[in-house]
């Protein structure tokens, strides 16, 4: 079964050497394979014919058969019109052609009736099929000469007299059965065309979103070399070629205070990358979750360590309201990430002598953690853009919508990994508050 | 002769540290982490010469500073120092007058003092 399978598809399909993979879409492909399995279909038709003559005791069965075996080689003909590479020709041939040797046949056979009228009608939808929408002339004209042919025959063929006279029962059965057969075949024909179209446009809906959203990625990684990767280098090479120069005419108080500044720099590039990292990761899925029952109030209190130094210098005054009971389903080392960015976001952007507050509190099935500042705050432009890569715009042209930068993005990805929610709700110069959901553990 | 008031606003503490130690010599550098502490400095001195600031900063970014500023100090000779592209923003910025230069960081500090001064001898 396999190897005949094979065979078909080896002939079924286009040919594929010489980079006609390039050539043809998967659009195309499908259409060309529809051309040569329609082919077969007529093919097995008239196979059907030649039985049902030799059956009936035909008076023209010789003719019929001549007839038939030069109708059956030009429809096989079909396929290898479109191994050559004649995919048009394949097509018209295929849908002028097949109609005509049907229509004849049948109305050599039975006269005119209702039944070949359906007949017709369903020749008029395959064209329909086999072009888009782009070269719409094609089934237009060839529907135009199907209608006229029907016309034709609507006024000639009382002058034709059918050849096979079946008994009244039969031809009246032929003539349901026909109606029906060409009823369901149009039905399925108008459905799967209905499917096809709907299924191609909520693919390209979600090819134009996904495309916009990996061109704002690269925007967004072009940006952060450009900009956040470079401007700490720039610092390292001028501090410390000033450290280099004025070595001997600097005071001791001075050089320490360029260290620390390297220091410093170098503290946050660190951060940055380790964003930076952790974000591709994100983005090309290969970070794994895994979830475990983890105490909240001692991971704040890890992320506060952290940044102790950074609150020690601004005075800052950093305050845990989390009750120690309070467990969560969670990935540690996103927990610890989304903490140690949104604690160092909140410090940046509070004064010196400023307050931060953490906190947590319980709703239903999860922990609603709050990170709250009493810093400079945002605008509304710069809240509306903070958690959407998408409308950024061009990224290296913002001013100010990536000041919190990629640390942000990555807690709203690492908060919905946890199928979680973030937001924030800011009044400038007033203060932020950044809250986050993560789901409760069952133990707590 | 005295030197010439400069003050430099930038929320990156570094970037103000550098400022000062490569142009203290020429310039009396002044500095500021954001546009509401500039627009302080500016009070006490107003016969600074040039006010250089930075595009990105939280709260006023650098051109609502320096529309801020204008609004007390008309004459005040103004430039942009940023480490992101010249937005239409900046340009439009640049064509009205408000600010006369939109510098491109990392700026060369002998060229940036060159700048300076030749902006001073238009005056």
């Amino acid at each position: 079964m396999a190897s005949i399978k094979n065979i078909l598809s080896a002939y079924l399909d286009v040919p594929f050497s010489d980079g006609a993979l390039l050539k043809y879409g998967i659009d195309d492909r499908r259409k060309i394979r529809l051309v040569n399995y329609l082919s077969l279909v007529s093919v097995g038709n008239m196979i059907l014919y030649v039985i049902f003559y030799s059956i009936v005791d035909f008076q023209l069965f010789q003719h019929a058969i001549i007839f038939l075996t030069i109708s059956s080689l030009i429809t096989i003909g079909i396929i290898f019109l479109n191994r050559a590479g004649f995919h048009l020709g394949a097509k018209l041939v295929l849908c002028i052609l097949t109609p005509l040797i049907m229509g004849y046949i049948a109305t050599v056979a039975f006269g005119k009736g209702p039944g070949f009228q359906m007949y017709l009608f369903v020749a008029t939808l395959i064209p329909l099929f086999l072009w888009d929408w782009r070269q719409k002339w094609y089934p237009i004209i060839i529907i135009f000469c199907i209608l006229i042919l029907y016309t034709l025959i609507e006024f000639y063929s009382s002058t034709i007299t059918p050849r096979i006279i079946l008994s009244e029962q039969l031809t009246s059965f032929f003539r349901f059965s026909n109606i029906f057969i060409c009823f369901l075949a149009a039905g399925i024909a108008i459905g799967i065309y209905q499917y096809l179209y709907r299924k191609k446009e909520i693919q390209l809906i979600q090819q134009a979103e996904e495309l916009k959203i990996s061109q704002a990625h690269k925007d967004k990684v072009y940006s952060i070399i450009a900009h956040d990767i470079r401007t700490p280098f720039a610092t390292f090479a001028s501090l410390t070629e000033i450290l280099i120069n004025k070595y001997d005419t600097s005071t001791d108080e001075e050089r320490l205070k360029f260290i620390h500044s390297i220091h410093q720099t170098s503290g946050s590039l660190q951060n940055l990358l380790e964003n930076l990292l952790e974000w591709s990761r994100m983005q090309s899925g290969n970070l794994s979750i895994s979830l475990k029952a983890l105490d909240l109030k001692s991971i704040a209190i890890e992320s506060v360590d952290l940044h102790q130094e950074l609150i020690q210098q601004k005075a800052q005054d950093v305050e845990l309201k989390i009750d120690a009971s309070y467990t969560v389903l969670a990935d540690q080392h996103m927990l610890s990430t989304i903490f140690r960015n949104l604690l160092s976001n909140a410090l940046k952007y509070t004064l010196p002598e400023g307050k931060i507050t953490v906190s947590a509190r319980e709703i239903h099935d999860s922990i609603e953690v709050c990170i709250e500042d009493n810093g400079i705050g945002m605008n509304k432009r710069d809240l509306q853009s903070l958690f959407d890569i998408k409308n950024s715009e061009t990224r290296l042209e913002s001013d100010s919508s990536d000041l919190r930068g990629l640390g942000l993005l990555l807690c709203k990805d690492f908060v919905e990994a946890h199928k979680g929610n973030i937001w924030v709700e800011s009044q400038l110069n007033k203060g932020s508050s950044f809250y986050f959901t993560l789901p409760k553990s069952a133990s707590s | 002769m005295e030197k010439y008031k400069i003050l430099y606003v930038d929320d990156e503490p570094t970037n103000l540290l550098l400022f000062e130690i490569n142009l203290k010599k020429k310039f009396h550098i002044l500095t500021a982490e954001s546009g509401s502490e500039g627009l302080e400095m500016l009070k006490n001195h107003s016969d600074t010469a040039v006010v250089i600031s930075d595009m990105k900063m939280p709260g006023m970014n650098g051109l609502e500073f320096i529309r801020a500023l204008k609004e007390v100090y008309p004459d005040k000779r103004c430039f942009i120092l940023t480490g992101y592209e010249v937005n239409t923003e900046m340009q439009d910025a640049l064509n009205s007058g408000l600010i006369l230069r939109c510098l491109r960081k990392p700026m060369n500090m002998n060229d940036l003092a060159s700048m300076i001064e030749k902006t001073i001898e238009e005056a």
